[in-house]
């Protein structure tokens, strides 16, 4: 029997995807026609993150996953499996619970007290007597919806003939498996309401070519003008370089402070002297020195993983801002009616294992009643210059004077998840007709 | 809102029952009061034993930080004060005073 290899992220690149850099118009951002298309043949046909493993401890805990007009409760089962059912009451089609994560024995319904089992069969109606045609669990139980898991996230899946998870996250599987995220854990939970389109979310943090004016000051210490694109079947990936200040910024090629400050000196590193590529080695070092202290497992990691951002987008909605001790994970969700509001929900993960790590509750911020996240979390206050944007933004597309979007090579992944979010529709649409 | 701290005239009266575990809840009656012993993350608090929304008991509640939850419809309350945390927990819950005399842990019951 052959010795197992350890699991490593592929550094090699991707093939050129071939993608024309024709306009993309504005109404796929704008137009509820267009957000109904997305709905029918692409929400309602893709797996999306549904949360955190971790939040499902004990057989009865649950939480709700909130997706354009639907409401999904994931529940633990006895048998430790993790099911997914329709938040909906099949008497009237009250939901069951409230938006958010709890534990229940069962799920009583507040209209009319029809009861449910965590697995979802129901288990009585208020006067069954009353009901002529009968109330048959076969029929009224909670509607089912797919669901699975990966590297300790639940994903679920409302087409019920979907393929499996693990086929359609093809290879990101393969690229992030190496950071053991089934043993990170949530250290922040924020959902914020921005009024954007989904998409004008997640295209924002897809390119680097909006650091050097939307974040100038952080040219000091990452590289946009080294930063590499990926496109895969359905996801993409760019490798952020961080710890290297771009060419672009006074101290190109050089240590700079914002280098010794930021990243030196809080893994404990004070007095470098060194080249650009010693700082880095220094820093991926220390942060391997760091990890046993946290639990944190870097062996599959090499030295890029340890300095850059390895930013992954699952496609549709999932974006990894991936590091060594800690990622940010961003899911922008559809809003119900209006394709100019979404919800974009923000987790901070910590590769701590053996800290004990307090499960933040969900705060939750919106954009129109001028929230911030500066002093809320790390890095909010960079996130808040994105969050300025976005409103502008989509105010923008709705413009008049404004047809369309005009893409550079350094905007590929937003070409690409429009192919694939086409890719979706035209195959719904050559199905048949709307579902 | 306190019930006892609201009132000028209180008793303090032994709490019959142990603590319960972390996160959990112990239903018990005082001079015909239903009340209801939280242990959230190692402290007591006292509540009325009636969810605020459609007055049932709480009986098997689970406390999450300091929210408690309704284990009918999912309701959260704070149980520092009561104060709903929650849908479809509208109304505050009430609560007593606690104090620890000794071994035994003591309520504030309205005289």
């Amino acid at each position: 029997m052959a010795a197992s290899t350890p699991p490593a992220t592929p550094m090699e690149r991707a093939p050129d995807p071939g993608l024309e850099y024709a306009p993309i118009p504005k109404s796929r951002y704008t137009s509820p026609e267009f957000a109904a298309l997305e709905w029918d043949y692409m929400w309602t046909k893709t797996w999306v993150c549904a949360g955190r493993v971790s939040d499902l401890d004990r057989p009865g805990d649950y939480f709700t996953f909130e997706l354009g007009p639907e409401s999904i409760l994931v529940i633990k089962q006895p048998d430790g499996s993790i099911r997914a059912r329709y938040n909906v009451c099949m008497h009237r089609g009250n939901r069951l619970r409230e938006p958010g994560r709890g534990h229940a024995e069962k799920f009583s319904c507040l209209f009319h007290g029809w009861e449910y089992g965590i697995d979802g069969t129901l288990l009585g109606a208020q006067d069954p007597e009353c009901f002529p045609q009968g109330v048959p669990a076969d029929k009224l139980s909670l509607r089912p919806v797919l669901c699975d898991t990966w590297s300790g996230f639940v994903f679920v899946n409302l087409d019920p003939a979907a393929e499996p998870l693990h086929t359609y996250l093809g290879v990101i599987p393969e690229h992030l498996d190496p950071y053991h995220f089934e043993d990170w854990k949530v250290s922040f939970d924020a959902t914020i309401e921005i009024e954007c389109n989904w998409k004008t979310s997640v295209d924002a943090f897809n390119e680097a070519y909006h650091l050097a004016a939307t974040h100038t000051w952080t040219l000091a210490f990452s590289d946009d003008t080294r930063t590499l694109y990926d496109c895969y079947d359905k996801h993409t990936r760019m490798i952020f370089p961080e710890v290297q200040a771009s060419l672009r910024h006074p101290g190109a090629d050089t240590v700079t402070p914002e280098i010794k400050e930021m990243f030196l000196q809080r893994v404990g590193i004070t007095d470098f002297e060194g080249s650009p590529a010693e700082a880095r080695t220094a820093f991926a070092e220390q942060q391997r020195k760091i990890a046993p202290s946290l639990g944190a497992n870097l062996d599959d990691l090499n030295e890029a993983q340890l300095c850059d951002d390895f930013h992954y987008t699952v496609f549709p909605n999932m974006t990894f801002n991936t590091h060594a001790l800690f990622t940010w994970v961003f899911t922008h969700r559809p809003h119900p009616t209006d394709p100019n509001k979404m919800y974009f929900d923000f987790w901070n993960l910590m590769n701590a294992p053996g800290v004990d790590v307090p499960r933040p509750e969900r705060q939750f911020f919106s954009t129109a009643a001028g929230d911030t996240l500066a002093g809320v979390c790390d890095g909010g206050d960079l996130i808040d210059e994105d969050l300025y944007n976005l409103p502008r933004i989509q105010a923008g597309m709705n413009s008049r004077a404004f047809e369309d979007l005009h893409l550079g090579e350094q905007e590929v992944r937003i070409l690409h998840h429009h192919r694939t979010l086409d890719e979706y529709i035209e195959h719904g649409r050559a199905a048949g007709g709307r579902v | 809102m306190s019930e006892a701290a609201s009132e000028g005239e209180i008793r303090w009266v032994d709490v019959p029952v142990g603590m319960p575990l972390e996160g959990q809840v112990e239903v018990f009656t005082v001079e015909g009061r239903a009340l209801l012993l939280c242990n959230a993350e190692g402290t007591p608090y006292v509540l009325h034993d009636e969810c605020p929304h459609v007055r049932v008991s709480m009986a098997g509640a689970l406390i999450r930080g300091t929210l408690l939850e309704c284990p009918l419809h999912g309701g959260l309350m704070d149980v520092r004060d009561g104060s709903p945390q929650g849908m479809p927990i509208r109304r505050p819950g009430t609560c007593y005073a606690v104090r620890t005399e000794g071994e035994t842990l003591q309520v504030a019951i309205p005289a």
